[in-house]
């Protein structure tokens, strides 16, 4: 009888470690890996590092090239998957080849969403931030003096802002919602935000959209209605999809990403999905959401490799974080803030100068939390959430030294 | 593996702040004001008629599945093959706080060069058959620490573990 066979679709945080974990269970068979892009892992949240200049971009890839030797792994890099047959256990690749497997990983990770408007049909005329290439393209494009137009105010919309401010452009950063972080933060604390980012020189417009993009000597006219932009820059960051237009919507559930099981298991039996391309079970709300951060995809490809190689673990549900510098400030969400349920209480609390707390509760226990500079409570306030902890242990506790 | 942490009895802690003090002098960082690796809280609950008065003196845990070493995007976090402990190699680290949001007892601290450290429950002295300096320090036994086997025999009655085990417990479900 032949080697059984793992197959992991895609090279990132969520596919390395289920390949890691596979073989620390003691997995003999073979383990199989293909990936769109040719190279080691990349982490993309290494990239906004990257370009502020903290790391230098070999350090973008965590895991050394000769993991793929040590663990085994069978490589089939540079080609993409373009179809996944769950039921017959095999995957097409874009160069025509196809793979049976024994038991399949979906961590094909996500992709930037590009808004369709018009004029950004043309690739050129934008630039993203999330693959290696896209990174190097960005970089390559920052020319201090030049103004750059940053489209969606998203975690990383102001990460992007807060970069190509420091490396000497001017920054407009655009949102068509009336709030910067408009899904996770509450508007007092986005704000404050807002003040910030102006304070350090960046124009924040809200409620605007971009009704269409031109190029014009080698810029982007963009075109916001009643005012155009003439911009050497236009960065697009409304958010990201997850990579599964391989998937077969009629054999594996999909919603914004596969939707798996405490397992990391999807409906279909010996395929598994984890990391930016599924959907976990959400503690608070109780249904299945996209989370999309390293950690949890490191963590879901873990857990999915374990049990690819025989074992059964699950994980706890997840709770919504993010943290993130922003320049000299700190900022992070853990927990629902907006859209959990309509009766929540809001609490808010100055710490210091730059310190903030806004707390969402729901009969007195804390839901979730929107930190400024007072991060340092964020893991105790995420277990809060979790153990269902009343607002007054937190303020007794944690808040009042 | 062995694994090394840190006992706590509840029952004991009278909240000098002396494992504080004994912590910062030990870990001597940079700057005037330096977060401590250890620090204590206060919780305060009615019993009856009789306010009741804990105090609990936390640092890093060593967890045995440290979450804060997975979530690191660059691989800062590592534990000791030979005791356990978790350390931090600081050049490495990009101050993104990934691993404060990580982390339920709140351990990592970031310095004034925006990098985190944290407790490495004085591994150095150890291997030199020394205490960690908090548990030096501690003038009533509150704390201690040595393999973990051992610690839960002596202490896994105590009040103390049950009631942190209630707040942090099932965390590695
Ligand atoms: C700018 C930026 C900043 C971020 N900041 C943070 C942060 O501060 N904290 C945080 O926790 N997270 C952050 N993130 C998110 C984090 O990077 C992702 O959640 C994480 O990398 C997801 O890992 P993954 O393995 O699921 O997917 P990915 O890292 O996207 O890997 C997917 C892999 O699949 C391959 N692939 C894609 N499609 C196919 C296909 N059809 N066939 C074969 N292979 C395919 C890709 O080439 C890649 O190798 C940030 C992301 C970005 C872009």
């Amino acid at each position: 009888m032949s080697k059984e066979r793992i197959l992991i679709l895609g090279n990132g945080g969520a596919g390395i470690n289920a390949a890691i974990a596979a073989r620390k269970t003691g997995f003999k068979g073979e383990i199989a890996m293909v990936s769109e892009r040719d190279g080691p892992v990349f982490n993309p949240m290494l990239s906004p590092y990257y370009l502020k200049g903290i790391v230098p971009w070999e350090r973008c890839f965590p895991f050394d090239y000769r993991i793929y030797k040590e663990l085994d792994i069978r490589c089939h890099f540079g080609t993409p998957v373009v179809e996944l047959d769950g039921i017959g256990q095999e995957v097409t690749l874009g160069d025509g080849k196809k793979i049976s497997f024994d038991r399949c990983l979906i961590a094909t990770g996500a992709s930037p969403v590009i808004p369709a408007i018009e004029g950004l049909e043309d690739h050129s005329l934008y630039k993203t931030i999330r693959t290696p290439a896209s990174v190097l393209d960005l970089n390559g494009a920052i020319r201090g003096g030049g103004k750059a137009v940053v489209l969606g105010a998203s975690l990383v919309g102001l990460k992007a802002s807060e970069i190509l401010k420091k490396r000497g452009m001017e920054v407009i950063l655009v949102e068509k919602e009336m709030q910067v972080l408009p899904y996770g933060a509450h508007p007092l604390i986005a704000g404050i935000l807002t003040s910030f980012l102006e304070e350090k020189g960046i124009e924040v417009r809200l409620g605007i959209t971009l009704k269409g993009a031109k190029p014009w000597k080698g810029r982007v006219i963009c075109d916001f209605g009643e005012k155009k932009e003439i911009a050497d820059i236009l960065l697009i960051c409304t958010g990201v999809r997850a990579n599964i237009d391989f998937i077969d919507p009629r054999q594996i559930m999909i919603d914004k990403g596969a939707i798996v099981d405490n397992r990391m298991a999807t409906n279909v039996e010996n395929i598994y999905a984890a990391g930016d391309a599924c959907q976990v079970m959400d503690f608070l709300s109780n249904r299945h959401r996209w989370f999309g951060t390293w950690g949890f995809a490191c963590k879901q490809g873990l857990v999915a490799g374990k049990n690819m190689a025989g074992e059964d673990v699950h994980t706890a549900d997840f709770v919504m974080e993010n943290i993130s510098p922003i320049f000299d400030w700190m900022y992070a969400q853990v927990g629902q803030i907006k859209g959990y349920r309509n009766d929540v209480t809001y609490e808010y609390l100055k710490d210091g100068k730059d310190g903030h707390y806004l707390f969402v509760l729901h009969e007195g226990v804390v839901s979730g939390a929107n930190l400024i500079n007072t991060t340092h409570l964020a893991g105790m306030i995420r277990q809060a959430i979790y153990k269902r902890l009343p607002f007054s242990y937190i303020r007794q506790t944690l808040l009042i030294r | 593996m062995m694994q090394y942490g840190f006992s706590f009895d509840i029952s004991r802690c009278t909240g000098c702040m002396a494992c504080v003090i004994a912590c910062q002098d030990q870990n001597d960082s940079e700057g005037d004001n330096p977060p401590s690796f250890r620090y204590v809280i206060k919780y305060e609950k009615v019993q009856g008629t009789n306010p009741l008065i804990y105090f609990f003196s936390i640092s890093c845990q060593h967890c045995g599945d440290a979450p804060c070493i997975m979530v690191c995007p660059v691989r800062a976090i590592k534990k000791r093959d030979e005791d356990g402990v978790v350390v931090i190699d600081r050049d490495l680290c990009i101050g993104c706080h990934s691993c404060e949001m990580a982390c339920p007892f709140g351990a990592p601290k970031f310095q004034g060069d925006g990098r985190m450290a944290k407790c490495d429950l004085c591994y150095t002295r150890i291997e030199k058959n020394m205490k960690p300096a908090c548990v030096r320090i501690c003038p009533t036994g509150a704390l201690g620490a040595g393999p973990i086997e051992e610690l839960s025999k002596k202490k896994a009655e105590k009040a103390s573990f049950v009631f942190l085990t209630s707040l942090v417990g099932d965390y590695h479900r």
